[in-house]
């Protein structure tokens, strides 16, 4: 079909270059190191935020660019302008409301989805139209945010259609990829009769009809938007929110249990909540802001002004918060449900510092976007690409910052545990963010960046904490660097060869072959979990004894998945015990790498295991395969130690929290070795 | 060191426009901005970053 005149006129209306010159975000040097220190004022803050405003307009408007050279991403929908002039009729009306709703994280999500997607970076089963047409959903709702007759077709889900911000329908379904058409007839500007009792409350507050091939159902006023509601065979389910009050101080949150984006890296059908899931929510929220309100006054500030949404995680095991979120969700995570408020408060906070840093990196590079090694990070199992490793220092700086003011706030058992996150993570995060500042894999504003964190968390390392906590959390700094490095590095063959030889014939460790051999080599054990284990009863035993003797009575694996009872002597500080029972362990099972990194923090004598299990347990495994014989496990260890030990350490100091010093090879070296190995 | 300089990005400032200004800009900072948008949609360190598992970090 011609297009008609005013047709074309409109169209080139929309593509005529804009007049408006342009300007680009900035900010000062003092303002970038006052975030980068973990201080800037609120004036930055919301800064951020702006900036981010345009980030997310310039998404769309290069998703919109992308779907309009794309014709197989239109399907039985209308064109991407259509949902466009949609919005823009809308903003137009209501500019507050509209200008709120592209804010939403999801929107986000969905249009960086779309760019993945569209750039065949990412691939996904769901139809392309479907992806595509949630422009028109996002078009939908803002037409019924701003009271705008319209009649809009959509793509439904499995027979769900969710409209951002305004909730979902689930209607009966036809098929599992399907159009819904949504009739928004009645203005919001009209006067409404609006009744407490929506049973009674009539037609009058509907909002908007949304009609599927099998079932309608119809949307309700914002003034009945609480209770869920039925139809001709569907039903409406509103969008889900609380709000917190401390002090005078308020955080609002949209609970996201719905929106196909709410989960990174892929679609996801709606899980309603129930109305007591909300009300846990609602009460594990306020207790959270309450203890961060009174406590940490500044980050609530920055809380309040930058989280906006979080999508609900089913509890997780006791002291393994899942939680996570996206640079393209800005202001939005996904969390467990909380074994308490202090847990929740300190998740909170990390994500706080993942917005901050994802806003700051849609602003600016840190890092080389062409490097692709991979290394440590104390706070994960696998290894990381440099953009991750920073944001966990980041993240965990924060993390490290809530800890040493919540040692003040608390007592007993929980100010114990305080200390040991505070210990635990002021020398990882330190550690770390100095291996990192010199690598070549950082811009030179990314090393401006990481001064500036250091700056806040050096002084902190000099800090006091009592020497049993201190203690305990320089043994699981070791230990989770121990069996990573087990489980990622491999050693040189040819040491491991030599080795071998050596202990069969009844010779020394050579201590110049180990520092003559080539550094070892990255091969990611995708599969490893939960290195954590034997943290996880420390921080138990230092929050109640109690519970931890009933846990290693009862078998500690049954709460702290992969943990034995040696593990428990470990933390609770018998280590001629957990010595005893690691042997034990091994005789059954001669290549577990947990029981060889546990012998190994029993006693000084075999520290070999700590500082290279990846040596010993190649060497033991070689041994076997070559003489029959597989070698003690005490025996290698005491045979191997003295020639990876320097005269000058044999311990790493207990406030050093990091990689043991003093150890030949496989210390840190920045660049290379394990910081950010190949 | 701080010199009292700004830091400059390349994301052009948006916050102006309205929803059709976005779309019909060809203003030549919006096409720079678009161009490190969509060459951080291609780095697989944005990649893997941005879409784990577990957490960001």
């Amino acid at each position: 079909m011609k297009p008609t005149a005013s047709a074309v006129r409109a169209q080139a209306a929309k593509t005529a270059p804009f007049q408006v010159p342009l300007h680009r975000h900035h900010l000062s040097e003092s303002d970038f190191d006052a975030l980068a220190a973990g201080i800037a004022d609120r004036a930055v803050i919301n800064r951020l935020r702006q900036a981010e405003g345009s980030y997310r307009r310039l998404a769309l408007r290069v998703v919109l660019d992308l779907l309009r050279r794309d014709p197989t991403a239109r399907g039985p929908l209308r064109s991407p302008d259509a949902a466009w002039d949609l919005l823009v009729a809308a903003e137009s009306k209501a500019p507050v409301k509209i200008a709120g709703l592209i804010a939403c994280p999801q929107v986000g999500a969905w249009a960086a989805h779309m760019l993945r997607r569209l750039y065949e970076e990412v691939h996904d089963d769901t139809p392309l139209w479907v992806d595509a047409g949630h422009l028109h959903a996002l078009a939908a709702s803002a037409a019924i945010q701003a009271g705008i007759e319209a009649s809009v077709p959509v793509p439904m889900r499995r027979g769900a259609v969710h409209l951002p911000m305004l909730g979902h329908a689930l209607l009966p379904m036809r098929e599992q990829w399907d159009v819904a058409w949504i009739h928004i007839a009645t203005r919001l500007s009209e006067p409404k009769r609006v009744s407490p009792d929506p049973a009674t409350s009539g037609s009058s507050t509907e909002l908007a009809e949304i009609i599927g091939a099998k079932g309608s159902v119809t949307v309700p006023a914002p003034s009945q938007l609480g209770p869920r509601t039925t139809g001709n065979s569907g039903s409406w389910w509103p969008h889900s929110s609380v709000r917190v009050v401390s002090q005078g101080a308020s955080l609002s949150i949209g609970l996201e249990d719905a929106d196909p984006y709410r989960l990174a890296g892929r679609t996801t059908a709606p899980a309603p909540l129930r109305s007591a899931d909300i009300g846990r929510w609602e009460s594990a929220l306020g207790a959270a802001w309450e203890l961060l309100v009174d406590g940490h006054p500044s980050v609530a500030r920055e809380l309040s002004a930058l989280t906006t949404a979080l999508a609900p995680l089913p509890r997780a095991a006791p002291f393994r918060p899942r939680s996570a979120s996206t640079g393209d969700a800005f202001g939005s995570a996904m969390i467990s449900e909380p074994d308490d408020p202090t847990q929740l408060a300190s998740t909170l906070v990390h994500e706080l510092a993942h917005f901050k840093l994802g806003g700051i990196l849609h602003l600016f590079d840190l890092t080389d976007p062409s490097w692709t090694r991979l290394g440590y990070a104390p706070w994960r199992d696998d290894p990381r690409p440099i953009r991750g490793i920073l944001h966990g220092i980041y993240a965990f700086f924060h993390v490290t910052a809530f800890w040493r003011r919540q040692r003040a706030l608390t007592t007993a058992g929980e100010a114990m545990l305080a200390h040991f996150e505070f210990a635990f993570w002021r020398g990882q995060t330190r550690q770390t963010a100095r291996l990192l500042r010199a690598s070549a894999g950082l811009t030179d504003l990314g090393r401006r960046f990481l001064d500036g964190v250091l700056v806040s968390l050096e002084p902190w390392c000099s800090e006091p904490v009592p020497f049993q906590v201190a203690e305990l959390s320089q043994l699981m700094v070791r230990d989770h660097q121990a069996l990573w490095r087990a489980h990622h590095l491999q050693p040189a063959a040819a040491l491991v060869t030599e080795l071998a030889a050596a202990w069969a014939d009844g010779r020394a460790a050579s201590r110049a072959a180990i520092e003559a051999a080539g550094p070892e080599s990255l091969v990611p054990e995708p599969a490893v979990r939960d290195l954590d284990g034997r943290a996880c009863l420390a921080r138990l035993w230092l929050l109640d004894r109690d519970r931890f003797r009933r846990v290693a009575g009862a078998g500690p694996a049954r709460e702290v998945a992969g943990t034995v009872a040696a593990d428990c002597a470990l933390v609770s500080g018998d280590r001629a015990a957990a010595r005893q029972l690691y042997l034990s362990e091994l005789a059954d099972a001669p290549e577990k790498i947990s029981a060889w990194v546990g012998l190994g923090l029993t006693r000084p004598k075999y520290q070999a295991l700590v500082a290279r299990p990846d040596l010993a347990l190649a060497v033991s495994s070689t041994v076997a395969a070559t003489t029959g014989r597989r070698p003690s496990p005490a025996a290698l260890a005491a045979w191997l130690t003295p020639a990876l030990v320097t005269a000058r350490h044999a311990e790493p100091a207990a406030d050093e929290s990091g990689p043991p010093a003093g150890w030949s090879p496989g210390s840190a070296e920045p660049g290379g070795g394990w910081c950010l190995a190949r | 060191m701080d010199t009292g300089q700004n830091i400059e990005s390349t994301l052009a400032d948006l916050t102006g426009l309205d929803l059709d200004g976005v779309r019909g800009s060809q203003d030549e900072l919006l096409t720079d901005a678009i161009r490190r948008m969509v060459s951080l949609v291609h780095s697989p360190d944005h990649r893997f970053g941005d879409s784990e598992r577990r957490r960001l970090d």
